[in-house]
């Protein structure tokens, strides 16, 4: 009999990021899916994880890149944004899995301190043309080496752009046939991925006579790959997706749940997903598995505090033939 | 908006309710039909965790076991307890809502709701009359009475 592989994440807790006061969550399973209204604070859950993952693998540049992305032009409450009530002062930003895993930001004057269990990292807005935060890190400790990668409600250009690289360290991996096994349910006909020397990357479809570049596939296509590809990526990691139902016709998104749900167990990755979708969410209920690999988490404010219900997901199915609202 | 929900057994005891509730000017209360009490078990714990909710009632019949009824959806509601936000208080004993936040109320029908009905016309001895008249019609119209009943327990399209 093999024992479960275990997953990084069970649990959660959270206090004063963003619009999170406090939350705690547990009971992650190895595909989350989270829904709420908006600014409950479902968004924040996923920065949470990626800020804390990625301050353990010592790459945190990526997260405050970012930031930078997001709001280029430095001013005095610059880095308020992050904090409960814009309160830099007042407010410690506290994100835990576990004592072993647990981290703060503060503000310290001009510079951003993100401190963990082994590591210290400061980041200061980088004032030259670079569009980097500066960043220096100081180790104490050894790096657990959880890969955690992030696609946040990106534009189709974005995931194109990243595709090559991605395909590059797959083809490291020595993972392209997991890729094609994985993508074969949408697209039945395909035969592998090549790059081109161009590095475009290229699709052979047995009935077609030339090498396709993938990004002639239509959006839903390249959308999938481009999930799969980051979970191939992440292998023994975490993925974060914002919005997943973006760029998906309805009809196809229980496609994509079961590809992303194989993907997840082939890779070995655990996968935290957000949705405003109500069909999304019932292609979800609709994933078929034999155990308790599934759960939905519906995130609502009440005052000042962050409510976190669990749905099991062998129950997601009679809460819809009733109609219970479960966005 | 705050919701109260009454969560009954069939189909027929929704529209008994609508019309119950509609004939007291009752307008905020959203009817879930579980569809066979066997469903209450796992039905319940999901309507429980509907947001925002006030009020939660649950109507059953008592099926010649009215503590066995109670017992059994207050073991249901009980199910949903680690996955709830909030400190679940269900009710100690049927007929009545608890303090909680929701309220919760297990209303177990003695018998059934067919016989509380009967039970509520102000005039006793009618049950004699009724079985009388129905004794009285003919076998053909009594057949036309049962299937326009269960037609009007089928939804609207149906029809």
């Amino acid at each position: 009999m093999t024992t479960e592989p275990q997953l990084p994440m069970s649990n959660l807790e959270i206090e004063n990021f963003r619009g999170i006061k406090h939350a705690k969550i547990s009971d992650f399973k190895r595909v989350n899916l989270l829904v709420g209204k908006n600014n409950s604070g479902k968004s924040t859950v996923l920065e949470s994880l990626y800020v804390l993952l990625s301050s353990y693998c010592g790459e945190i540049e990526c997260w405050a890149n970012a930031l930078k992305e997001r709001n280029p032009i430095y001013d005095e409450q610059y880095w308020d944004a992050l904090f409960y009530e814009f309160d830099s002062k007042k407010n410690i930003i506290r994100i835990q899995e576990s004592e072993k895993r647990r981290m703060e930001i503060n503000l310290d004057g001009s510079t951003l301190k993100v401190s963990n269990t082994v590591a210290v990292y400061l980041i200061d807005f980088g004032f030259d043309n670079s569009k980097q935060m500066q960043v220096s890190r100081h180790q104490q400790g050894v790096m657990l080496q959880t890969p955690v990668m992030f696609l946040s409600t990106a534009a189709l250009k974005d995931i194109l752009n990243s595709l090559a690289d991605d395909f590059d360290k797959i083809q490291d991996s020595k993972l392209i046939s997991l890729l094609c096994d994985t993508v074969r349910p949408i697209e039945p006909n395909i035969r592998d991925f090549r790059m081109s020397s161009k590095r475009v990357v290229k699709a052979d479809i047995a009935s077609i006579p030339k090498l396709l570049p993938v990004n002639l596939l239509g959006e839903g296509m390249v959308r999938m790959l481009g999930m799969v590809m980051k979970i191939a990526n992440a292998k023994d990691g975490v993925v974060l997706i914002d919005e997943i139902e973006n760029g998906f016709h309805y009809s196809v998104l229980e496609t994509m749940w079961k590809t992303l749900f194989e993907a997840a167990k082939k890779f070995n990755v655990q996968i935290f997903a957000t949705t405003h979708s109500e069909e999304c969410i019932e292609a979800f209920a609709k994933i078929e598995c034999d155990e308790d690999d599934l759960r939905l988490f519906r995130l609502s404010k009440k005052e000042d505090k962050t409510w976190v219900t669990k749905y099991r997901h062998e129950n997601l199915l009679a809460a819809f033939e009733i109609e219970a609202e479960v966005r | 908006m705050p919701k109260k929900i009454l969560a009954v057994e069939g189909k027929s005891d929704k529209h008994f309710f609508e019309a119950y509730l509609k004939g007291l000017n009752i307008y905020n209360v959203e009817i879930k039909s579980v569809d066979g009490k066997d469903k209450f078990a796992n039905t319940l714990p999901e309507l429980l965790k509907s947001d925002d909710l006030l009020i939660l009632a649950i109507v059953r019949d008592a099926d010649r076991n009215a503590e066995g009824a109670f017992n059994s959806i207050k073991n249901a509601l009980e199910k949903a307890r680690p996955d709830l936000p909030f400190s679940l208080i269900t009710p100690e004993k049927p007929n009545t809502f608890s303090n909680g936040m929701p309220r919760i109320g297990i209303f177990i029908i003695e018998n059934e709701l067919e016989d509380l009905c009967l039970k509520s016309l102000k005039f006793p001895d009618v049950e004699p009359c009724i079985e009388k008249f129905f004794d009285c019609l003919p076998n053909s119209m009594m057949r036309e009475i049962k299937k326009q009943i269960r037609r009007s327990c089928k939804p609207t399209f149906q029809q």
